[in-house]
């Protein structure tokens, strides 16, 4: 991959022959590499290098995008000016306050050489050890093995010059007995030593086991206990739909006309830290913008969304940094997402169901049936069981929700300390880390066969 | 490109490996939004690489680079020679492909008018005379209108001697009007939600859509589903128009048919089937006047090409003969696995990502007479059309969706207009359940460019061809 000096040079290079009054240019180069496996066998395994430029110009108001992925000072030069004709022909984009200026960001670890230089072989040997725990309790084992390295640069016409260096790695592995039960557990580090596949394995086995003999159970509404995964997956949503001050502007947010009220409970608190090696940290956002720590829920209270330099200019604030990629239409978001834990422990929120049910995981929710009320639907997998009398008795089969979130998670009565650290469904380094949570009365509304 | 590719494919073919494939692809997509009069995205990305498949003791490797030197092209050649051998350290399944016949050819999608050449002002022009109809209502506080125009060019050779190259141009647009009054918010399409109706094809196709000429009366439903009515929860008769019913066969029929699916090798991920190899042929999947296809070589569908990122040819396969569930999308390593031959059925989300069981264009067949005819025939019912939301279990039995507008229909009449409605169902009874669908004059092939499968993810531009359908005892308004 290109150096840190060869990119930043490239970029500060080709600034000087923009055409444009004023030019951005992202420098995105990754190479990913994955491995997959089914029933304990490797049948997808595949590497990935690319660098990419994304030229983001203004000629006043009026601006244009283009991108390349040659590395080379002309094909930049002539994605610059494919970028200008762009904008020449543009009507203008009132709300375009101009290119962030400069601002230092802060230095983040998200670096691991293990990560970066881990081979096939280091991934097959690891899917081999997964298979071996799946053999001793009789099952098989699925899942994905990634492992990726990204050297980001942005640099604009207005000074700003930012780079950063991340690797990052995700396991998940899914066991799978002969009737199909399943049951799974996921990792998401920097550092590929942070994540021990023996023990995400016996996890994934032991919740396929305990997920044996299903038995259907009536839709209606229960107490519930979402495992981290689950949390993570529907502020997933949420941060789609309602997280960034786009979605609040255009009336889509249920924080729309509603900040500074309560609308969710008191121990729910929701914040987006791109320094917080917790997760997986991003310092800066694509426009160069250095990240702050956005507090977007706290103890139930809707505090703000997160900005770009667009929407910040229009409400008269100053960007957060959670500007995305200039060549896609959407505007800010959070990448590095935290729920608060509490001070609870796991089997604190299981002693305080008289009847529910947990939760391992969600599967395809929607979060598009009524954003302004925060209204998902999406069915559970991978582990869905009863609780009785603080105790869980037996899986039953997968059941599809409908509820407001809004509703949900006023009804949290408990969170616990420990939490766990997920990578992004919709893929992009980042990650969102979060407890598991014991919600009263969660809507289930249909069944089935499975 | 097309000879140093060549040439690594047979120096793995000397070392002996069962089989290899190289493919270059080059890939420029344009995409303009404009919302209010005002560009919101106005952009030309272009990508260019190449990948290299390999199957050696009977375990892939893949390798890419956008590095198209010729020493990068032999040392990526390399990598997935060792990750082929890294992956057959894992397992003792090994690969087998099917016999293809060798393919010499050039294709090329027919395009009256090259997206690419037409003037942006004539395509900014389009998109703000639709904003400006849109925003003739008052209430309209989003007025957005968006076209797409992409070109992908590709090679492909592999160790049994094809040597294939393909162009294949797509366009297309759309345009949604947001309605917002006292803290509600409703949102209409045209033609379809989530970006439009795509084709392959010339600029004539997004010419086709009218969408100026549409952007009113869309900006009006917007304004009239704020003030219409709940729609009621029951079980009753649902007439699904030709969007809706695009997505309805997408999830419920599009994804299960993936036979990649049916062996699990989907199943951390996206998930597994409800049609295991056990119900081919035998298992009743929908009603008599069901009949599904996976059609590649339908002329402008989305879905259409030459030949598969295999080098397969495209192909015309049924999936649903009346009822009975008959066929899979598949690939030259599933097909053998139930004694078949690939439909052409691998597409590649560009030069970086491994081929995967997609669908091309998966289609329910017309049937008889027109929507205006069903619902005169309709006593009492719903009548439900363009997409808002979608959700379905991983085996693809439980499904739920959400949709922009709904009408009742009363006494074989469609009376008020109806907001929020939602529908669920479990899909082989709810297939069961169809008791007419609509002939050819109403029969469309949507287009949809955004399919996601895999990981790392990857999204196909797919096709449905439908008509309005009616399905009788249906779950409706299930999200109260």
């Amino acid at each position: 991959m290109i150096t840190k000096d060869a990119l930043q040079a490239l970029l500060r290079e080709s600034l000087k022959n923009s055409p444009a009054d004023e030019t951005e240019l992202v420098g995105y180069v990754n190479s990913t590499s994955l491995t997959r496996f089914a029933k304990s066998a490797i049948h997808q395994n595949v590497r990935e290098d690319n660098s990419s430029i994304f030229a983001r110009v203004a000629l006043g108001k009026r601006l244009g995008v283009a991108s390349t992925n040659r590395l080379t000072p002309a094909a930049i030069r002539l994605a610059m000016e494919k970028a200008t004709s762009m904008a020449k022909e543009s009507p203008e984009q009132s709300d375009f306050p101009g290119l962030p200026k400069a601002a230092p960001a802060a230095e983040v670890a998200a670096y691991s050489a293990a990560t970066a230089s881990m081979t096939p072989d280091e991934r097959a040997d690891a899917v081999g050890r997964a298979a071996a725990v799946a053999a001793t309790g009789g099952v098989l084992v699925s899942g994905a093995y990634r492992v990726g390295k990204l050297s980001m640069a942005v640099a604009n016409t207005s000074g700003t010059e930012q780079y950063y260096d991340a690797t990052d790695a995700y396991l998940s592995i899914f066991a799978t007995d002969d009737d199909g039960i399943s049951g799974s557990a996921a990792d998401y580090a920097i550092d590929v030593g942070d994540i021990d596949t023996e023990a995400l394995a016996r996890v994934a086995v032991e919740k396929c086991k305990a997920a044996a003999n299903p038995v259907g159970i009536d839709a209606g509404n229960y107490d519930v206990i979402l495992e981290p995964r689950a949390t993570g997956e529907i502020m997933e949503w949420l941060n789609f739909t309602a997280f960034g001050a786009k979605q609040v502007h255009e009336g889509m947010s249920f924080m729309t006309d509603r900040i500074g009220e309560k609308v969710m409970g008191d121990l729910v608190t929701i914040y987006d830290d791109g320094t917080d090696t917790t997760g997986v940290p991003i310092p800066f956002d694509f426009e160069g913008v250095p990240k702050r720590k956005v507090t977007i829920i706290e103890n139930g209270v809707a505090r703000g969304p997160v900005y770009d330099s667009v929407t910040a200019a229009k409400d008269g604030v100053e960007s957060t940094g959670h500007g995305s990629l200039s060549v896609f239409r959407g505007g800010p978001g959070c990448s590095n997402l935290f729920i608060a834990g509490g001070d609870a422990e796991f089997d604190d929120l299981l002693a305080a169901v008289k009847r529910g049910l947990l939760v391992t995981r969600f599967h395809y929710i929607n979060g598009l049936l009524d954003t302004r009320k925060a209204l998902f639907t999406g069915m559970t997998r991978d582990g869905t069981f009863l609780i009785e009398n603080g105790k869980i008795t037996k899986a039953v089969k997968n059941l599809r929700f409908n509820d407001s979130m809004l509703r949900a998670y006023s009804n949290v009565e408990a969170v616990t300390q420990k939490r766990g650290v997920a990578g992004r469904n919709w893929g992009g380094i980042g990650s969102i880390t979060a407890p598991s949570v014991l919600i009263r009365d969660f809507k289930f509304t249909g069944t089935t066969e499975f | 490109m097309k000879e140093l590719l060549k040439e690594v494919v047979a120096s793995l073919r000397k070392k002996g490996v069962d089989y290899a494939d190289a493919r270059r692809v080059r890939t420029t997509t344009e995409l303009l939004v404009m919302k209010n009069g005002e560009m919101e995205t106005g952009s030309v990305t272009e990508s260019e690489g190449f990948g290299i498949r390999v199957l050696d003791g009977g375990a892939w490797g893949f390798s890419s680079s956008s590095d198209t030197t010729p020493g990068a092209v032999a040392e990526v050649a390399e990598q997935a020679l060792a990750i082929a051998r890294a992956s057959g350290r894992v397992g003792d399944s090994r690969v087998i492909l099917d016999g293809q016949e060798t393919v010499v050819d050039v294709y090329k999608n027919e395009v009256s008018e090259n997206p690419f050449s037409v003037p942006l002002t004539e395509k900014l022009n389009i998109l703000a005379r639709s904003c400006e109809g849109m925003s003739k209502a008052p209430e309209v506080r989003f007025a957005t209108a968006s076209m797409m125009s992409f070109r992908n060019d590709k090679l492909f050779v592999n160790t049994e001697g094809s040597d294939i190259e393909q162009t294949i141009i797509e366009t297309g647009g759309g345009i949604a009007a947001t309605a917002m009054e006292g803290g509600e918010r409703q949102t209409r399409s045209y033609p379809a939600s989530f970006r439009g109706d795509y084709a392959t094809s010339g600029f004539e196709f997004t010419r086709s859509l009218d969408l100026p000429g549409h952007a009113e009366k869309t900006g009006r439903e917007a304004v009239e589903l704020l003030r219409a009515d709940e729609c009621p929860s029951r079980n009753t008769t649902l007439i699904i128009g030709g969007t809706q019913l695009a997505l309805q066969v997408h999830e419920s029929c599009g994804h299960p048919i993936e036979l990649d699916r049916v062996f699990g090798t989907e199943a951390s991920y996206a998930g597994t089937s409800f049609l295991g190899v056990d119900k081919l042929g035998e298992f009743r999947y929908g009603s008599d006047i069901v009949n599904i296809v996976a059609d590649a070589t339908a002329p402008g569908g989305l879905g259409s090409f030459g030949y598969d990122d295999e080098g397969v040819p495209a192909q015309l396969t049924d999936i649903v003969r009346e009822g009975v569930f008959c066929g899979y999308l598949m690939s030259r390593e599933t097909a053998p696995r139930i004694g078949l031959r690939s439909n052409g059925a691998m597409r590649a989300d560009g030069w970086g990502r491994i081929p995967l069981v997609r669908m091309t264009n998966i289609s329910l067949l017309p049937g008889q007479g027109t929507l205006e005819d069903i619902i005169a025939d309709t006593e009492d019912g719903i009548f439900i059309d363009s997409n808002k939301s979608w959700s379905i279990d991983q085996q693809r039995l439980n499904f739920q969706f959400g949709c922009e507008i709904a009408w009742e229909i009363k006494n074989g009449r469609l009376g008020r207009m109806l907001k929020n409605p939602v529908y669920t169902g479990i899909t082989p009874e709810f297939w069961g359940s169809c008791d007419a669908i609509a002939g050819e004059d109403e029969w469309h092939i949507w287009g949809i460019p955004s399919c996601g499968k895999g990981e790392p993810g990857q999204t196909a531009h797919v096709g449905h061809g439908t008509s309005p359908a009616r399905f009788r005892g249906v779950e409706v308004g299930v999200k109260k």
